[in-house]
């Protein structure tokens, strides 16, 4: 690698960290604003920020939200995954990029079309249309990404399996699904970031009463501009951090995110 | 261990031609059968139809005397070894033997008794708790075989198990294979498109083309007395001389080739009928003086010698055959033929009895 090309990535990390850092610095400023560099140092946003009802209460249902939405996904990712890969129908590849559109249409516009598809089915609760809405945008990353792990199974290990007795139930349970753990988990994984911080369908859906994260830090800094949001997205800078290192010892990262 | 009889069975995945067409092959218990062909030729279907893998459109799979066609692959008592060893990458060494026991319902104790001996049987009984990961090739395909033979199959499938692997290896696991499959006298389908691998395992050899077979015979048979053109050639026999029968009496057959004369033992051809002399390459004899007027000599031109180390191969450009002739000669005795330049005039010579003649259409 020449010099030069060093330099180019090295420009490339820090253009990519930099805000991160930013944020980071300013969540330990002293002052009633988030500065960068911070001319005084201090810890006291974070108990302040963790103090807030707005945060703790948005962030349980945001995390709530996740969980729940990517383990309604989950089985049905599942199925959908086995029929695209193992079958050949016709009209297979318009369903495929059917059930991607989510990624490829501009979300606010889904967003939109789910409220106005709520309204028309009478569906009013918000907890129901938040799931309903975030069941929709998590499916296409879990499906994805086990369709990836289920392509690169040796069907003959598959078929070994059904030579030495065991019934297409027990080979699906006892050797499909543990060889595409990795891609389910990894899915788990991407689908409950998305979730967790997704704004542009949630904004549609929620009400003063229930308010995810995002949306509640969208509110709070319409009005303040202290350090206690830069606390926050610390925090889950750190938590993020906390998931990746988990999942390496867990599965190996590379494993998940190579696919 | 039981015998298997095939009936009939035809398959087409909806091409042109089937990909088993017409087969019928009867295995008895404990016989060691090898399916021989190019890729392509069905032999692999054929197994996969044998193991329930893939139905067959029409025809009957009879396993130790029950019909079995319609059965799916977990209620054959079979074993089978696949090319890509399709070890379970997410079990041990002793899990995936003790698989198929588990599957049966066989209680704790006498699973880990029978995996602890099929291993030992593979010389691979102190690798009980190894991932497939950390095996070599060669003791994964080992592996591979203590599971299929651990549950006592009624047969064993293997499809082109060696495949994968590197020659001296190769060597090895076939001659392994040999003895302990002749030891605990299992039945076996063996598919390769190695002739070598098939001439050194198989009490039969079945040559397949294109869907159909075209010659079941033991290794000495198919070798020595191809049936047809392509069995001949499959085997390697390499030079083909087209000719027309002369005349047929007191067991001699006499067919000319553009002049060379050939004589051959025994055949039931009659005067006029089209053929092709066959002949090994390592039976013809390279002379460099002519020996005269003579049945079964052909007079060439040198076209190239290519060094093999234990043999030379000569290639003489003759008139009676349609390509080129080879000669394989040994080059122990053989310092005289070191010193042949290419284009030089050359006869070649062969016995009565190295000479086979197949109908030509």
């Amino acid at each position: 690698m020449s010099i030069s090309f060093r330099l180019l990535i090295a420009a490339l990390i820090i253009f990519i960290l930099a805000p991160i850092v930013v944020v980071v610095f300013a969540s330990f400023s002293a002052t009633g604003v988030a500065e960068f560099p911070p001319s005084e140092w201090s810890t006291k946003w974070y108990p302040h920020a963790l103090s807030q009802r707005l945060f703790t209460e948005s962030a349980v249902t945001s995390a709530w939200l996740a969980l729940v939405s990517t383990s309604i996904g989950v089985p049905f990712a599942l199925g959908a995954a086995l029929v695209l890969v193992r079958t050949r129908f016709p009209g297979r590849d318009a369903i495929q990029t059917f059930l991607l559109t989510p990624l490829i249409v501009p979300s606010i516009v889904i967003g939109l079309s789910i409220l106005l598809a709520f309204s028309a089915a009478g569906i009013r609760e918000v907890p129901m249309r938040l799931i309903g809405a975030h069941v929709l945008v998590t499916f296409p990353y879990l499906v994805r990404t086990i369709m990836a792990s289920l392509t690169r199974i040796d069907r003959s290990v598959e078929e070994a399996a059904l030579t030495l007795g065991a019934g297409h139930f027990m080979t699906f349970w006892k050797i499909t699904v543990p060889l595409i753990r990795p891609g389910i988990i990894a899915g788990m994984l991407f689908a409950f970031i998305v979730s967790f911080d997704n704004v542009s369908v949630s904004l549609f859906l929620t009400n003063v009463k229930l308010n995810t994260l995002p949306l509640a830090i969208l509110n709070y800094v319409e009005y303040n501009y202290d350090p206690s949001v830069a606390a926050i997205s610390t925090m889950l800078i750190a938590f993020s951090l906390l998931a990746a290192v988990v999942l390496e010892r867990l599965v190996g990262l590379r494993r998940v995110v190579g696919g | 261990m039981a015998d298997l009889q095939l009936r009939n069975l035809y398959k087409s995945f909806g091409a042109a031609t089937a990909a088993v067409d017409d087969v019928s092959l009867d295995l008895r218990s404990g016989e060691f059968v090898t399916l021989l062909g190019p890729s392509g030729c069905g032999k692999t279907t054929t197994l996969r139809i044998v193991a329930g893998l893939e139905k067959p459109d029409r025809g009957e799979v009879h396993l130790g005397g029950a019909h079995v066609t319609a059965l799916p692959p977990f209620r054959r008592n079979i074993g089978m070894v696949f090319q890509s060893h399709a070890l379970f990458p997410h079990m041990t060494v002793a899990e995936n033997v003790a698989f198929g026991l588990r599957m049966r319902k066989v209680d704790a104790r006498e699973r880990r008794e029978r995996v602890k001996s099929t291993l030992d049987l593979v010389r691979l009984g102190d690798f009980l708790q190894r991932y497939p990961h950390q095996l070599s090739g060669g003791q994964q395909q080992r592996v591979a075989l203590a599971r299929a033979l651990v549950v006592s199959p009624d047969i064993l499938l293997l499809d082109e198990p060696f495949g994968a692997l590197d020659r001296k290896l190769r060597e090895t696991l076939q001659e392994e294979l040999r003895v302990l499959t002749r030891e605990i006298g299992i039945t076996s389908l063996f598919v390769t498109h190695d002739q070598e691998e098939a001439l050194i395992l198989s009490d039969r050899i079945c040559v397949m083309n294109t869907g159909k077979i075209e010659q079941v015979g033991t290794p000495q048979e198919v070798f020595e007395h191809p049936a047809t053109h392509f069995v001949a050639d499959f085997m390697g026999v390499g030079n083909f001389m087209p000719a027309t029968i002369e005349s047929t009496a007191g067991g001699e057959t006499i067919a000319s080739a553009d002049g060379v004369q050939i004589v051959a033992q025994g055949y039931d051809f009659s005067a006029g009928d089209k053929v092709n002399a066959a002949i090994r390459a390592e039976k013809i004899e390279l002379l460099t003086e002519d020996p005269g007027d003579q049945a079964n000599v052909a007079a060439g031109h040198l076209v190239h010698a290519i060094y093999q180390g234990a043999n030379s191969n000569y290639r003489v450009n003759c008139s009676a055959a349609s390509h080129d002739l080879t000669v394989r000669a040994g080059n122990a005795g053989a310092a005289q033929l070191g010193a042949l330049e290419p284009g030089q005039a050359v006869w070649l010579r062969w016995p009565a009895s190295a000479v086979r003649l197949l109908a030509r259409d």
